[in-house]
């Protein structure tokens, strides 16, 4: 040791654990005992048939020579015993050191160095720490879990041009772990830090990985001790079931939670639920009315009640409770049997009597919700059939139930209320989901016998998406599927190694949403953006703008990602481009106007206009909104004519616009996270018109315009505020209706070429189309109807007429003197 | 030098906190057989009808059918005995062998740095030695 932390080095309690792991190491101590267990198996097995050979009297004459053969090979048994005693002793002596370490005392006042740092810092010679770190075992870690091969690192280490020696490194006030080594390498040596950017690895992920590997190192050493009691509590023991009754009925439609809580999917240990989990052990070890609701994102509450299971199989579970057995009722599968009242209620009298003779019976209903629902549409009375259950005191039920599921399906009943005690379920916070994730890694890349391995980066990368997109299951659920189906591509992909880009490239085909950096054409699209929509758009500065800058602000990353992608009210009287601004955009950044979704909210009125966007409990059609958001959420959803809608319809977009989702009429919830929202109204046109005409300024017209929507009622004020912004557009000046003209006559241009007949524009075309077919009421709109109405219907009659031929070259010629008067046509072959 | 600290530090944890985490272990095996023997739910169950299988009794006065139930039911209390008491005396055996084999374990414990030397010395006599 040639660096300056050599002192806390050696004065660790741990030194001695160094020493010998940098004499003789744990692999190599693994390795050596194997090797010897089967040394000794060999020998003995030799030793075995030496003896039976020297029995044998046809070889009595080599038989002194056998004598002295078998005689060494009880020597050198004895020899592999005493070295196996050895190992396994060193072995004994180091398991229970590092475990009585591995947390230390925080009020033992000595600095404490983590087993990883000590053995790292025993073994450096290098007095430049950087250099030491990044060619030890441990750095070379780091660096795969942070996605860096060691080529780079070699590279670097090349090409550093000043080595210094660690001498001023500050030591941590209380505990030296390795995520604090990372840290004071990279506060201390800044080429190492700039080195690690052009990773994009940020401080934080390199401390994060550096954690991820320490805590991976001790659950490795933690799986070795048999002994305890955590370890030993899960082999299950026997004789237990036979105080109690069998339950034929239930068992057709539940799984035996003790048993499927050790192979769950994502089965870890939640320690976010602990305050939950003990409220549960209170409540079911009651005398009476023993049953409780557990409220929360859907598979929030099964995950609690895992770890309520666990408790159970462990032992550390109150006395009452002790060898109860949960068993999870499944709702969908009793409900798939059963198409009539008789013959449900049958079936749950059977249940619940099976249970209550049981004894040991734990009944978790896996949906309770669904269960109401199903019994209330077959007529069935379901409060009152399990009512003598509940308040029996000789059941024990844990119904579980999604939030919003639970307050319109079963809130509302007094016998629930009465009968359950509710408890409230969280989502955990996204530092708990990351931990999680992690655990469940190590899961996966056990499992894979370490075909694959997942980079720090990916993990996190993970976690961030699944807080993003997670809406039918909770964040906890998703992000578990979408680390077991990345890692299921990698290994069908034949790669090894699960990078963040993956994940994006994963969850960017799962969710039909672009993810990752902006490539260079995409980067140039979101700069341009204006350019493009004014390719569309005529006027209408203030609209494109804000849009655009809405758009950047997303693909940057740095938008509030539990709102809808953006939200814009576009005021304006009829035919000055709000649905083309929204078809415009749909098209340049949502890559084709395929991806706009109209709804026409003036059809949406009436009693059932919530009921046919977001559906009905029945078991119907899911809702038109529903529907759409489901399939393709990532696109434009212009809702025209958004004044026209019901006030219930009006209040749905206020909690989309504002938490960028709604749960449909089953409780599950829908993403709009991904959605970009045009409200299109004419309400106040006249008003706009009329301030315009008196010559004040939009920007100054604005608040009035607003207060004079909210004065009339037309909108309330809480849900303009939700929009991103209101936009007002104002009527087409002269000069712009003259550009839509030539605009719309482009296309006409287009169109006739594709016939290969050539159209030759000229101002005074596009000027007098603007002047007779544009409407001071009706804005552009009415433009394309004359320009379908006369121009068109007049290529089409020379058509028909044999005139006009492919290869033809034609030019308008406006009407002269009145606007009743008719264009001609000259044709030149 | 790091190796004689190592043997000294060795040594003095093999005859101070490993003969008390040794007996943590100990105990933390006997739990172990108790709770897979499942004594405690199998003494308190002990007379209880096997599974829980059990006949009601007949309403009204019929003392054929009472009687015919009470057989039924003691057979199945008898039956629950029968294999409780299987399972209880073996896990007695069990319990008593580890009561038996736990102090031999410590006494090897003990002398294990010294037999393995011993071995060592054996072994090599036995090799190399005429």
């Amino acid at each position: 040791m040639r660096h300056p932390f050599r002192q806390l080095v050696k004065f660790s309690p741990l030194y001695p654990l160094f020493a010998l792991d940098h004499f003789l190491g744990h692999r190599v101590r693994h390795r050596l005992l194997k090797v010897l267990d089967v040394g000794l198996a060999l020998f003995i097995l030799l030793l075995l048939t030496g003896g039976a050979i020297s029995y044998w009297p046809r070889l009595a004459v080599i038989s002194p020579f056998i004598q002295f053969v078998t005689a060494r090979f009880v020597g050198i048994i004895f020899i592999l015993i005493s070295f196996w005693f050895m190992v396994y002793l060193l072995e004994a002596y180091f398991r229970h050191r590092y475990f009585a370490s591995v947390d230390p005392d925080p009020q033992a006042g000595s600095l404490a160095i983590s087993f990883d740092v000590g053995r790292f810092l025993y073994k450096a010679h290098h007095r430049d720490l950087v250099t030491a770190f990044l060619r030890s075992g441990l750095g070379r870690e780091w660096l795969t879990r942070l996605g860096i091969g060691v080529g780079p690192s070699e590279e670097f280490l090349k090409q550093r041009s000043t080595l210094k020696p660690a001498g001023h490194v500050a030591l941590p006030p209380v505990r030296f772990d390795l995520p604090e080594l990372v840290h004071k390498l990279l506060a201390n040596y800044p080429d190492f830090a700039q080195w690690l950017t052009n990773f994009e690895i940020r401080q934080m992920e390199a401390a994060g990985a550096a954690a991820w590997i320490e805590r991976t190192h001790k659950s490795e050493r933690t799986r070795e001790r048999w002994w305890t009691r955590a370890r030993l509590g899960r082999i299950p023991g026997i004789a237990k079931g036979w105080a109690y009754g069998s339950t034929y009925t239930l068992d057709k439609y539940a799984v035996d939670l003790v048993t499927a809580s050790e192979t769950a999917p994502g089965n870890l240990r939640v320690v976010w639920y602990r305050q939950e989990v003990e409220e549960m052990e209170n409540i079911l070890s009651r005398h009476k009315e023993a049953n409780a609701l557990l409220i929360g994102p859907s598979g929030a509450p099964i995950r609690a009640v895992y770890e309520f299971t666990r408790l159970i199989r462990l032992g550390k579970i109150f006395p009452q409770l002790e060898h109860r057995l949960p068993k999870l009722l499944q709702v969908a599968l009793l409900e798939s049997q059963f198409k009539d009242r008789q013959g449900l209620e049958a079936e749950l009298v059977k249940i619940f009597n099976e249970v209550t003779r049981a004894g040991d019976i734990i009944l978790v209903i896996d949906d309770f919700p669904a269960l109401v629902s199903n019994a209330t549409a077959l007529k069935a009375n379901l409060p009152q059939l399990l009512d003598p259950y509940l308040r029996s005191g000789r059941v024990e039920v844990l119904a579980l139930a999604e939030s919003t599921a639970y307050h319109e399906l079963v809130e509302a009943e007094p016998v629930w209320r009465e009968r359950f005690e509710a408890i409230e379920l969280s989502e955990p916070p996204q530092a708990v989901i990351e931990t999680e994730l992690l655990t469940l890694v190590e899961t996966v890349e056990s499992r894979s016998r370490g075909r694959i391995k997942f980079t720090y980066p990916a993990v996190l990368a993970v976690a961030n998406l699944s807080q993003r997109f997670a809406m039918g299951e909770t964040v906890v659920g998703e992000s578990h599927d979408l680390l077991e189906e990345v890692s299921l591509k990698i290994m069908q992909s034949g790669q090894s190694v699960v990078t963040k880009q993956a994940v994006l490239a994963l969850a960017s085909a799962k969710f039909g949403v672009p993810l990752g950096s902006a490539d260079v054409s995409e980067r140039d699209k979101l700069l341009g953006l204006e350019r493009q929509l004014h390719e569309r758009v005529i006027g209408q500065d203030q609209a494109i703008v804000a849009i655009a800058k809405a758009l950047r602000r997303n693909r940057a990353g740095i938008r509030d990602l539990k709102r809808p992608l953006g939200s814009f009210l576009f005021l304006g009287p009829t035919g000055v481009g709000k649905t083309e601004t929204a078809k415009a955009l749909a098209e340049v950044f949502f890559n084709g106007e395929s991806n706009l979704h109209r709804f026409d909210m003036s059809e949406y009125r009436g009693p059932d206009a919530l009921r046919r966007l977001i559906g009905s409990t029945d078991g119907g059609e899911p809702g038109t909104l529903v529907k759409l958001l489901r399939t393709s959420s990532y696109g434009v959803v212009l809702l025209d004519e958004f004044e026209k809608t019901e006030p219930k319809v009006l209040d749905l977009f206020l909690q989309v616009l504002d938490e960028g989702f709604f749960s449909d009429a089953r409780g599950r919830r829908v993403n709009a996270r991904e959605s970009l929202f045009i409200a299109t109204s004419n309400a106040g046109a006249p008003l706009i018109w009329d301030l315009i005409a008196r010559g004040r300024h939009l920007m100054e017209v604005e608040p009035m315009i607003i207060d004079s929507l909210i004065k009339e009622g037309i909108f309330k004020p809480e849900l303009l505020n939700r929009f991103d912004a209101v936009i007002i557009f104002n009527p087409l000046a002269e000069d712009e209706s003259q550009k839509v003209a030539q605009l719309l006559l482009e296309r006409l241009v287009n169109r006739l070429s594709g016939q290969g007949i050539s159209l030759k524009l000229t101002e005074a075309t596009a000027r007098q189309v603007a002047r007779y077919g544009a409407d001071k009421k009706f804005g552009a709109r009415p433009m394309s109807r004359y320009i379908r109405d006369n121009l068109e219907q007049l290529v089409a009659d020379e058509l028909l007429a044999g005139e006009l031929r492919s290869g033809s070259e034609i030019e308008f010629v406006p009407p002269v003197g009145s606007e009743n008067a008719n264009w001609t046509i000259t044709i030149k072959h | 030098m790091d190796g004689s600290f190592l043997l000294l530090d060795y040594f003095k944890w093999h005859y101070s906190t490993a003969i008390s985490a040794w007996w943590r272990i100990y105990l933390n095996l006997l739990w172990f057989l108790a709770h897979f023997f499942s004594i405690s739910v199998l003494l308190g169950t002990f007379f209880s009808p096997w599974r829980r299988l059990a006949e009601a009794y007949p309403r009204g006065f019929n003392p054929q059918a009472s009687a015919e139930t009470l057989i039924v039911n003691l057979l199945m209390r008898a039956i629950g005995l029968v294999f409780r008491t299987a399972v209880l005396l073996t896990a007695v055996s069990v319990l008593l062998a580890a009561f038996v084999v736990g102090p031999v374990l410590l006494l090897l414990w003990l002398v294990a740095p010294f037999v393995s030397l011993l071995f060592l010395i054996v072994g090599f006599y036995l090799t190399f030695l005429p």
